[in-house]
């Protein structure tokens, strides 16, 4: 059954994102394309500089859109009126959450992707080799200075960013499922805990600064500086794997949160 | 009929993604024709023409007619690429008639280091170095202005003409005693070489109730010591003089470019207040 969850799911976003991606790529062909008619006149000034604008924009949309995309489904999907037919379907609600936070995932991702192919298009030919030279020539000069660190330091942020998607994905899915709970203004509620969670996570966050600023007066920090200063990197891969520890554990949290609301607090509309 | 309207947009974006690898991009062609190359330790190589490494105490006091700062050349000794070289590479200024390469950063390579240098064409450099040595061969007068037009600063050098009514202007017999300061725009003005070399002292055209004053001030060089630029001593020994009457027609034609550049800036100046 989950394979057929997923099957549908993904298609559901296909329809939805590939107009978007269709968009993009058309803006970043043009944007190329109006290079053939390079000239130093304002009107070509104008033209090129609006097409890199727009897709540059349309980028920056589509990212949007499936982020928008991947919260409307979500709540639609389990919570509205649709609600009653999702659960009808013999799948348990931990399966329906897996499903809809993988394809989300697989979908950010792929917004990722076509971002970076389009932006390819956009410098197809001269401008991408150069790039491309300009990148390794920056990653030799990397690689010489930190050597054989820097290919733990990309695993570990392509890890990161990975946790991270996850992450940001549960926030917005376990706001949506507390704000269900509520019997009137429900997407209201919702934004209104995503408000409260955005400030708790800051107000934490400045404590813990402000005590750590306060323990560091008691602590032999100048040491610690010197220490790290004369061998930086395992500190560094060090503070990589707290954080990835960190998001883990609340994407777990967040997790188990909504899975509970989806088993036991249900409010369909 | 869905299915075929999908296949021919996707060939048509192919096909546009292919013919768009057969054009270039102006401004990467712009950066790969600003590279310069080491040739020895002496020498570089720009454009297919070598550049020899001038002594640096030879140029005290003398400065180039550099003007154009958007079109920097870069020396690139390690092959660092193109979209980097103006983080990583000493810039270079070519003069205006590309006879020198005048160094404004400094660079420090994997074997080399490039330090405020500057670089002389290789078939102009022992001419150069005797003028330098010897004196400049000064053959007429310019001054720099920024066009708003095209958005660049240009030179403008003084016709045979007016090279004449400026040399007679600044000659004893219009020598005027009294300071003149005045609220108007200055064009600063200064004698070059035919190869791009300004001579270390400079003149201020200015304005006065009608009237043009030209002030020779001395090279800046003889008041700078380690106690730092003496001010005082520097406008102290400016000499003055008062521009003959009959030339102040052929005066405000000259001047036009750096009035009107003062102009825009004026205005722009007032809108700005106004906002």
């Amino acid at each position: 059954m989950v394979k057929k969850l997923w099957k549908h799911e993904l298609l559901s976003y296909v329809r939805l994102l590939v107009p978007v991606y269709v968009a993009v790529f058309g803006m970043a062909v043009l944007a190329r394309g109006l290079q053939f008619f390079e000239a130093e006149n304002v009107a070509y000034e104008i033209a090129f500089g609006s097409s890199i604008t727009l897709s540059i924009l349309s980028m920056l949309v589509s990212v949007l859109l499936t982020t928008i995309f991947v919260i409307v489904r979500f709540y639609r999907n389990l919570f509205s009126g649709e609600g009653y037919l999702t659960f009808t379907l013999p799948a348990t609600p931990t399966q329906h959450l897996w499903v809809k936070l993988t394809c989300a995932c697989v979908c950010q991702l792929t917004s990722l992707v076509v971002i970076v192919l389009a932006a390819l298009v956009l410098g197809f030919g001269d401008v991408n080799t150069e790039v491309f030279k300009a990148i390794g020539y920056l990653f030799n000069k990397a690689y010489g200075t930190v050597g054989v660190h820097m290919y733990w330091f990309i695993l570990e942020y392509v890890v990161l960013l990975l946790v991270s998607l996850v992450s940001t994905t549960l926030v917005y899915y376990t706001c949506i499922s507390i704000g269900q709970t509520f019997k009137k203004n429900r997407v209201l509620a919702t934004v209104g805990i995503y408000f409260a969670y955005t400030v708790i996570a800051q107000v934490i966050s400045t404590i813990l600064s402000i005590a750590f600023t306060v323990a560091s007066e008691f602590l032999p920090f100048e040491e610690w500086m010197k220490a790290i200063t004369k061998n930086p990197y395992p500190y560094i891969h060090g503070l990589v794997a707290v954080v990835l520890v960190i998001s883990a554990v609340l994407s777990l949290m967040f997790f188990l949160l909504s899975r509970h609301i989806l088993r036991n607090k249900l409010n369909l509309e | 009929m869905k299915k075929r309207m999908i296949r021919l947009m996707a060939t048509v974006m192919v096909c546009v993604l292919c013919c768009t690898s057969l054009c270039g991009c102006s401004a990467i062609d712009e950066l790969r024709a600003s590279v310069v190359t080491v040739v020895d330790a002496n020498t570089v190589e720009w454009n297919g023409v070598k550049y020899k490494l001038i002594d640096d105490t030879l140029l005290a006091g003398v400065d180039f007619d550099s003007i154009d700062f958007d079109h920097s050349v870069y020396v690139n000794p390690d092959g660092v690429p193109v979209l980097l070289m103006s983080f990583l590479c000493a810039s270079y200024n070519p003069t205006e008639n590309k006879v020198f390469l005048t160094g404004y950063g400094a660079y420090w390579g994997e074997n080399t280091r490039f330090d405020y240098s500057s670089y002389c064409r290789e078939d102009r450099y022992n001419d150069v170095v005797r003028q330098l040595n010897e004196g400049l061969d000064l053959t007429g007068f310019l001054y720099s202005y920024y066009d708003a037009e095209d958005g660049e600063e240009h030179n403008y050098r003084f016709s045979k003409e007016e090279c004449e009514a400026f040399r007679e202007s600044v000659s004893p017999m219009n020598r005027w005693t009294t300071p003149v300061y005045s609220s108007e725009w200055p064009t600063t003005v200064y004698a070059y070489t035919e190869d791009g070399l300004l001579d270390s002292s400079m003149y201020e055209i200015i304005q006065d109730n009608g009237a043009y004053y030209i002030v020779h001030y001395p090279p800046m060089s003889d008041y700078d010591s380690d106690l730092g630029f003496d001010d005082e001593a520097y406008e102290d020994a400016a000499i003055y003089y008062r521009v003959p009457q009959e030339y102040y027609e052929l005066f405000n034609k000259m001047l036009a470019d750096s009035l009107r550049e003062y102009t825009e800036w004026y205005s722009d100046m007032n809108e700005w207040n106004t906002f």
